[in-house]
């Protein structure tokens, strides 16, 4: 018995090692975006632009910490959003509200609105940063974006829950980000469409500066996410994604 | 000529039991015309009255597209520049109050309970005889920064009471979640139970900041001098409105509220028919019975020489006395009874608790001079008709079998 379990590690190594892992195969392009996504650890500091049509353009910045599928975020700015703090942990979005001192659990219908306004949906910012666990993707070919060489995927959900049933993504063949994402419900109407800029290499990893993203269904509104410092790597403090941590002032 | 109308209003005197029963059977049943006639004139009245108070003005101004999505209170299709458009109207003579509303859709919280609601914000200078009016506001003073007035029901759902303070949870015109804490300055009781159950009001600037809206608002509801003059106010504001590229409704253009008028008026008509008709058979019945029962008294008055044409003419008259002394009493009497109801009212609390009518839980019938006369020239015309029948037929006969 013990030798059968010996000669199986020795025949999954086997296969494992197998040149036929080739980046034609959807699955393993799919999982280097997800693995550039996947922070292990990291503080930021950002800013969000958001341009609601016709010169009504609102900035906020905040500051946060993300980890794994945890993220802990305070506004900074402007001053009716200051103190404004979100959580998300255990794929459960919690937003605390300084004003009146309460912290609300967001869900149901509310998960699909903007998250403090702009085109990113709280289901946005608190969906698994691990596509292929919700997804099934599918190579359509090669396209060149702008001057960037892309895969062209396109993603089916795996489970009728998933926010977007569909995307469609061209992701960079040297960065492997998404530089296009085409987000569509199930009847294949187009919901939203993103994009990733500015993108830089930090260590081992390519990271982009600058997102955009723009809800379809809403006339002339964008919403900007830029970096503007980010420290990956770090060693984050667990508590900073505690509830309590929320209402700490 | 002259004796037969003389000899009608002695007659009233021969048997007076007959002619008290008779006067007595127009009597009421004119008066239940004029008081019911009254009464659902009261109804129609105070529900327009109320709409316009709490809803829709004599006019309201509103973005164009507000309306066909009003029922999701929808904060991005605003009016912008506020304050500098409520100066603006306030040059128009025909303007007499211009007072604007936020509404917004919201989520009230006191402790651990939630409840849905519509809140309004208002500045409550502006409403004194619109949404805020005194007589509607139980307990606490009116509505300051920071406060907020809770209707009736929602207030007992939520367990709140004066002084506490509630969280108000709503979402900015942008969608971000935003909230506030408000300290419970009035609970309203408009009798209107859709409103008592689910209206919360904040002072607009408190609403316009929490809802990131400054200087806007939904609606600007304007009241000219009275509703009779709305096409004139409407004329008056039409160039500023039509050139802000705004819409302007009358009240008869909001809510449906032209159809249910005449929905209602339709159904009161009816009423009013049956009613008529009820009263009108009483009074033939009786007219009918004392004049059929006087078959031999015109026999008597044929055989004596009087010609058919006079003994008819004689029974009108009388039917003619009895209708209209009957009917005058009666008109006096509902009048009476609708003067002392117009100043007390009637409860229909009981009946209005599970429904969400809009209507006011206390009518107030209201007088108005077409309903006595009406009534009065109703009730003369069906005692003489009444009795123009049986007297014709009697005076048809010979004298002979008359008397038998």
């Amino acid at each position: 018995m013990r030798r059968l379990g010996v000669i199986l590690v020795i025949l999954t190594a086997f296969i494992c090692s197998v040149p036929g892992f080739s980046l034609d195969d959807p699955v393993a392009i799919l999982e280097k975006l997800d693995e550039q996504r996947f922070l292990p650890g990291s503080s930021f500091k950002m800013k969000m632009i958001i341009t609601y049509g016709k010169g009504d353009t609102r900035e906020k910045t905040f500051e946060g910490f993300e980890k794994g599928q945890r993220f802990f975020i305070h506004f900074l700015s402007p001053a009716r959003d200051k103190g404004t703090r979100y959580l998300k942990r255990k794929g459960v979005m919690w937003l605390y509200l300084p004003k009146v001192d309460k912290v609300i659990q967001i869900k149901g219908h509310m998960l699909r609105r903007g998250m403090m306004g702009s085109d990113f949906s709280y289901e946005d910012a608190a969906e698994n940063a691990r596509l292929l666990d919700d997804y099934t993707p599918r190579l359509l070919g090669e396209e060149t974006l702008q001057t960037e060489e892309t895969y062209v995927l396109e993603l089916t959900a795996k489970r009728p829950d998933v926010t977007y049933y569909r995307r469609k993504l061209w992701i960079g063949k040297t960065t492997f980000m998404p530089l296009k994402s085409e987000l569509y419900t199930k009847s294949g109407k187009l919901l939203k469409v993103g994009t990733v800029e500015d993108i830089r290499r930090i260590d081992n990893r390519y990271y982009p500066y600058r997102h955009t993203m723009r809800n379809v269904l809403k006339k002339d509104t964008l919403t900007v996410l830029e970096t503007l410092e980010i420290n990956i790597g770090e060693d984050i403090d667990p508590q900073v994604f505690e509830l309590r941590h929320l209402k700490r002032q | 000529m002259g004796i037969i109308i003389k000899l009608g209003f002695q007659n009233l005197f021969r048997h007076r039991r007959r002619t008290l029963l008779t006067i007595s059977a127009i009597l009421l049943a004119v008066g239940i015309v004029t008081y019911i006639q009254c009464h659902l004139k009261g109804i129609i009245d105070s529900m327009v009255d109320d709409f316009i108070r709490l809803h829709t003005g004599h006019v309201k101004i509103i973005h164009p597209q507000y309306q066909t999505k009003e029922r999701l209170l929808p904060l991005n299709l605003n009016l912008s520049a506020v304050d500098e458009l409520m100066a603006e109207l306030q040059r128009i003579p025909e303007v007499k109050q211009v007072a604007p509303r936020l509404r917004f859709g919201g989520m009230l919280n006191f402790k651990e309970t939630n409840q849905t609601g519509m809140g309004v914000g208002v500045l409550p200078e502006r409403e004194t005889d619109l949404l805020l009016l005194e007589k509607d506001i139980k307990g606490g003073g009116g509505l300051q920064h920071g406060g907020i007035i809770v209707g009736e029901i929602l207030a007992s759902q939520l367990g709140v009471q004066l002084g506490d303070e509630v969280t108000v949870l709503s979402q900015t015109q942008y969608h971000s979640i935003t909230a506030g804490n408000f300290r419970v300055s009035g609970i309203l009781a408009t009798g209107f139970s859709y409103i008592d159950r689910s209206t919360f009001y904040l002072h607009l600037k408190d609403a316009q900041e929490m809802l990131d809206m400054e200087n806007r608002a939904s609606e600007l509801i304007i009241r000219g001098e009275h509703r009779e003059k709305t096409s004139s106010l409407a004329a008056a504001l039409a160039p500023l409105v039509g050139e802000k590229n705004l819409t302007l409704l009358t009240w008869l253009e909001q809510g449906g509220m032209a159809q249910m008028l005449k929905s209602t008026e339709v159904g009161i008509g009816v009423l009013v028919v049956v009613v008529l008709f009820l009263a009108g058979l009483t009074i033939a019945n009786t007219m009918l019975m004392s004049v059929l029962e006087r078959t031999r008294e015109i026999g008597t008055l044929l055989a004596m020489g009087m010609r058919p044409f006079q003994v008819v003419t004689l029974f009108l008259m009388e039917g003619f006395y009895l209708g209209f002394f009957g009917s005058m009493g009666g008109i006096l009497l509902g009048t009476v009874f609708t003067l002392i109801l117009q100043h007390t009212g009637i409860s229909i609390e009981g009946a209005l608790e599970n429904m969400s009518l809009p209507m006011a839980s206390v009518v107030y019938p209201r007088f108005f001079w077409g309903a006595p006369l009406l009534a009065l020239v109703f009730g003369t015309l069906v005692a003489m008709l009444a009795s123009l029948l049986p007297a014709y037929r009697a005076s048809r006969m010979l004298p002979r079998e008359a008397m038998l």
